[in-house]
């Protein structure tokens, strides 16, 4: 049985949402909602309608709200930026920055998805094999009428170095990153090499226990809280989180 | 004051898989097979969801004991409500080893270090059929049980239960902290959806071992053997009544 192409996925099966949530009314993404019938089904049963585990990218986490949020709001912070997004996901922090007249967007995401090799193949023999999340990236940029200029899925919270020195970056963007403790060590690494690089660093996240007690717990004198947003989106209320934390370097 | 719960759930061979006992006998096959929540635990979260709704609990830590699948239980766990999870793990020998009392020191070290003010657990596994861990860790603990609950009120550090006895239910009250286990009629467990597998995946799980906990998980009993129930001796078609009857008779039977 082949696998379904994610691009069919998002055509097909999430259809765009307009006023993607209620903190970013100006955006349209092809998302998974509560207004969704895959929303209110079994686990197993989305899982094999969608046709992979872990569609990350099907979700507006409340990080990347507020990330987009403060980005647009914010549009003097970004104008003329070369922007990072790490871990973009659905792409919404992304679009936000080329929407706030970012020069250069990079959206990065490492999640493979089905491996498709045959939907990578000899078209203008410039074959980019991108995951389900950079797939999804520029279906939904494209639904917002922006171009992402760059898209990776190197995973560049291993060598962060590199990535910079590399690639022309002023700005490094991060939503919701830190909800484990590996994964929060490696942002926190990632960070302090911004840091040095003098690289602007702007970060979302609800106040996941990670974040607190790895990031945050380093990066107190680094770091200052630029802006709070509350989460008003019903489909992301969770009992722990109140509001959205934006941090900046 | 609302009050903080742990509620401990088992990986156990899936309620819809037919069990097969071992070649040898040491044991039933495990490998391949498919493992989901022991459905009474699947009711003690779901009471312990309920709670937090009604405002009466605060927090909900899930526990399980057994080897890294474990964290799947603890993911649907955390998935239907749950704030944060501890795995304590176990593998190997000392998982396929691993009786009710050494499970019950476990979660009664996990209930003091977390002063949890409520145990809830399923009242048994469909696995073993042990009934056992809930009774001992009230035992270890020296807390009050109620155990087969089939209603649950809880209020000003008291819970009112109604239990499942023969023949009918009693009623009792007990001070918390206390241990309580969940019978089949008192809810009806929610599922997992998709968005809440994947908000899970964000939520904390803490990993520790037996050893964390001080807890000695040596087994004291030993198995002997495992034996499947008799196989059933195929049957036979009879033509009509009459012929029924004169077998029935024949065996001796009418």
């Amino acid at each position: 049985m082949s696998v379904k192409p994610c691009e069919l996925i998002l055509h097909q099966l999430l259809p765009p949402v307009r006023r993607a949530c209620l903190l970013l009314p100006e955006l349209t993404l092809s998302i998974l909602t509560s207004s969704h019938p895959l929303w209110h089904i079994p686990y197993e049963e989305a899982m094999a309608k969608l046709d992979r585990s872990d569609p990350w990218w099907a979700f507006l986490w409340p990080g990347s709200q507020g990330l987009a949020r403060y980005v647009l709001d914010n549009k003097s912070l970004i104008r003329g930026r070369y922007v990072l997004d790490i871990g973009c996901g659905c792409g919404a922090s992304a679009i936000a920055a080329k929407i706030a007249g970012a020069t250069n967007v990079t959206a990065n995401d490492i999640d493979k998805g089905k491996q498709l090799f045959y939907s990578c193949n000899i078209i203008n023999h410039c074959c980019l094999f991108l995951g389900d999340a950079l797939i999804a990236t520029r279906h939904n940029a494209r639904l917002n009428d922006v171009t992402i200029n760059k898209f990776s899925s190197d995973n560049l919270i291993q060598n962060p170095s590199l990535t910079f020195q590399n690639d022309k970056i002023d700005l490094l963007i991060i939503g919701d990153m830190c909800y484990d403790d590996q994964l929060a060590k490696q942002i926190l690494h990632l960070i302090i090499t911004a840091h040095q690089s003098h690289i602007h660093v702007l970060l979302a996240d609800p106040g996941r226990y990670s974040f607190k007690s790895i990031v945050m717990n380093q990066l107190k004198d680094k770091m200052k809280r630029a802006c709070e947003y509350p989460i008003i989106d019903h489909d992301y209320v969770e009992s722990d989180f109140q509001t959205i934390q934006i941090w900046t370097t | 004051m609302a009050i903080r719960i742990l509620v401990g759930v088992k990986r156990a061979i899936d309620y819809a898989v037919k069990v097969q006992v071992k070649t040898d006998k040491t044991g039933v096959v495990t490998e391949g097979v498919k493992h989901s929540m022991n459905p009474f635990d699947e009711i003690a979260v779901e009471e312990a969801i309920r709670l937090k709704e009604k405002k009466v609990a605060q927090e909900i830590i899930a526990v399980s004991c057994g080897p890294t699948q474990c964290q799947e239980t603890l993911r649907t766990a955390l998935a239907l409500g749950a704030d944060r999870a501890i795995h304590v793990e176990i593998n190997g020998k000392d998982y396929e080893t691993l009786q009710p009392l050494a499970i019950s020191k476990l979660i009664a070290a996990v209930a003091k270090k977390e002063s949890v003010d409520l145990v809830l657990l399923g009242k048994q596994a469909i696995d073993d059929d042990c009934n056992q861990t809930g009774q001992m860790v009230a035992g270890l603990l020296s807390w009050p049980q109620a155990l087969f609950a089939s209603k649950v009120d809880i209020k000003d550090k008291k819970a009112e239960v109604m239990r499942e006895i023969d023949g009918g239910s009693e009623t009792i009250r007990v001070k918390l902290p206390a241990v309580i286990t969940t019978d089949l009629r008192l809810n009806q467990p929610r599922f997992a959806n998709l968005p809440s597998i994947q908000k899970a995946k964000k939520k904390p799980m803490a990993k520790m071992s037996p050893s964390d906990l001080g807890v000695d998980i040596k087994p004291h009993q030993e198995y002997l053997s495992y034996e499947e129930p008799p196989k059933r001796q195929g049957g036979g078609r009879v033509s009509s009544v009459d012929e029924l009857i004169s077998k029935l008779k024949e065996k001796g039977l009418v």
